[in-house]
């Protein structure tokens, strides 16, 4: 350990601390209130010290130490906020089927290293990190279970066939309509199966319903939709 | 795809948390951001709804130890020890290979050749500067920028360089032999009595660098083994393929 370890990250007569490091966001007050406690810390003890703290506390701790080289520091902060994120991270991809739970595991892990080069990023546009933690966390699990699961599956999605011949809507424009117009049942069921390639066991399994139950969600909402795509022609 | 910055992709997904006609609004705001607004409003959908308030999982209870739940919290924090001792989040590729890099970012060869959708053959020429830069398709490139975390011009400059040999190839001779020079030279070759170094200093200025031929990509595909028709079809489709 060298003499960086033991100086505290944060000066907490620093009035900068209430600002995000580009000035684009204002603290929440008691992140504020976090990074002054932190500020009494020795760098090595940070990540002791502040596993109750918010994790948007945490983050700009963990850019602060890897910004001073202190890596090890920021990884130990980084297993601190990975501790924090683990339940909902599983919940987010437990919600979808996996082939096994290798390929769960490779996307999990590849949400570890985009999550890596956020939090140890200076770029202006992960500054909101430090803002609204879960809402970024969740664009990025969105990302990656899109890039994941949407590069498996090529879905034929009932677009000009069903929804209204020559005139059928662009693949975009029906999860549009579906989301809008269908009942939420209808809706994740079509979605399921014609967006993300669940079986209908899959989806009934997921929503607890019978297989039937959710062969009539698909062709409600088929009808449905159907009925759309008719009136929306010129 | 466009994406939507973080702050405006919060909002959209408060807001659409309490009314899922935002959808409709947003896409009428945001046209370029199509295709990223859908990709969210389905993904919280189908994996249970957003979490839009700051602070909301404050007090989310941590995991028990030895659970799932912490098992997975000890390997992304695995992951990310080791991306912080290779430097993988650098965003250049220079001094690295596209397979170094994404096998920094814990990605096997294996993986992003299946990821790409182009087999392994073609992704080690590409590696290996192989191909001819001019027929590799621009998706393509894109592609394997996202997958390395690394700009697309940065795989640009990359493939733009001269092509490299295996690094197991690298005992091979700075030409190719044949055998008639080498008949030739034993005829001219004086008793043995003394060593001939003219000989040798005639083959140093001679000897020239050893230049690889690149495929296109187009052939690279009919040559490659390990791909489906389908994946084929699909690049050689592309515009510059």
């Amino acid at each position: 350990m060298n003499g960086l370890h033991d100086e505290p990250l944060f000066n907490a007569d620093d009035r900068s601390l209430e600002l995000t490091p580009i000035r684009h966001h204002r603290r929440e007050a008691h992140v504020v209130e976090e990074l002054k406690r932190l500020a009494s810390a020795p760098a090595r003890s940070v990540s002791r010290v502040a596993r109750d703290c918010a994790p948007e506390t945490l983050v700009m701790a963990l850019r602060a130490a890897f910004r001073r080289g202190l890596e090890d520091v920021a990884c130990d902060i980084a297993e601190v906020l990975s501790m924090r994120i683990a339940r909902h991270v599983r919940r987010k991809t437990s919600a979808l089927p996996w082939r096994d739970s290798e390929e769960r595991d490779d996307v999990e892990d590849e949400l570890a290293v985009i999550l890596w080069q956020c939090w140890t990023s200076l770029d202006e546009s992960d500054e909101f990190w430090e803002i609204r933690f879960w809402n970024c966390l969740d664009r990025r699990l969105y990302d990656v279970l899109r890039r994941n699961r949407g590069r498996k599956r090529d879905i034929e999605v009932p677009v000009h066939g069903d929804l209204g011949g020559e005139h059928g809507l662009s693949t975009d424009d029906w999860v549009h309509v579906a989301m809008d117009a269908l009942p939420r049942e209808q809706r994740l069921a079509i979605i399921m199966k014609f967006f993300e390639g669940w079986t209908e066991q899959e989806i009934a399994a997921k929503l607890r319903v019978s297989e039937r139950t959710v062969r009539n969600y698909i062709h409600r909402g088929l009808e449905r939709l159907r009925a759309i795509g008719m009136e929306a022609e010129p | 795809m466009n994406r939507l910055p973080d702050e405006m992709a919060a909002e959209f997904l408060a807001e659409f948390e309490r009314n899922p006609q935002a959808l409709r609004l947003y896409l009428q705001r945001y046209p370029t951001f199509r295709s990223d607004l859908i990709g969210m409003a389905v993904y919280s959908s189908v994996t249970g709804g957003v979490t839009s308030k700051a602070g909301e999982l404050a007090d989310e209870e941590l995991p028990e130890p030895h659970s799932d739940e912490y098992q997975l919290a000890k390997r992304m924090a695995d992951r990310m020890r080791r991306l912080a001792t290779s430097g993988a989040s650098s965003a250049q590729l220079e001094g690295s290979s596209i397979l170094g890099v994404a096998r920094a970012l814990g990605l096997p060869s294996r993986k992003l050749a299946q990821h790409l959708r182009i087999g392994l053959t073609v992704l080690t020429k590409l590696d290996r500067r192989l191909l001819d830069p001019t027929t590799i398709p621009d998706r393509l490139v894109t592609q394997l920028a996202d997958a390395l975390r690394v700009s697309v011009e940065a795989v640009r400059t990359y493939l733009n360089l001269e092509p490299t040999l295996s690094p197991r190839a690298a005992y091979r001779a700075a030409r190719a032999p044949s055998l008639e020079s080498a008949m030739e030279r034993a005829a001219l070759m004086p008793s043995i009595s003394e060593p001939d170094l003219s000989y040798a200093s005639e083959v140093r200025e001679e000897a020239k660098p050893y230049t690889m031929a690149q495929q296109t990509f187009s052939e690279a595909l009919s040559s490659a083994p390990d791909m489906t028709d389908e994946d084929k079809a699909v690049w050689l489709a592309e515009g510059n393929a």
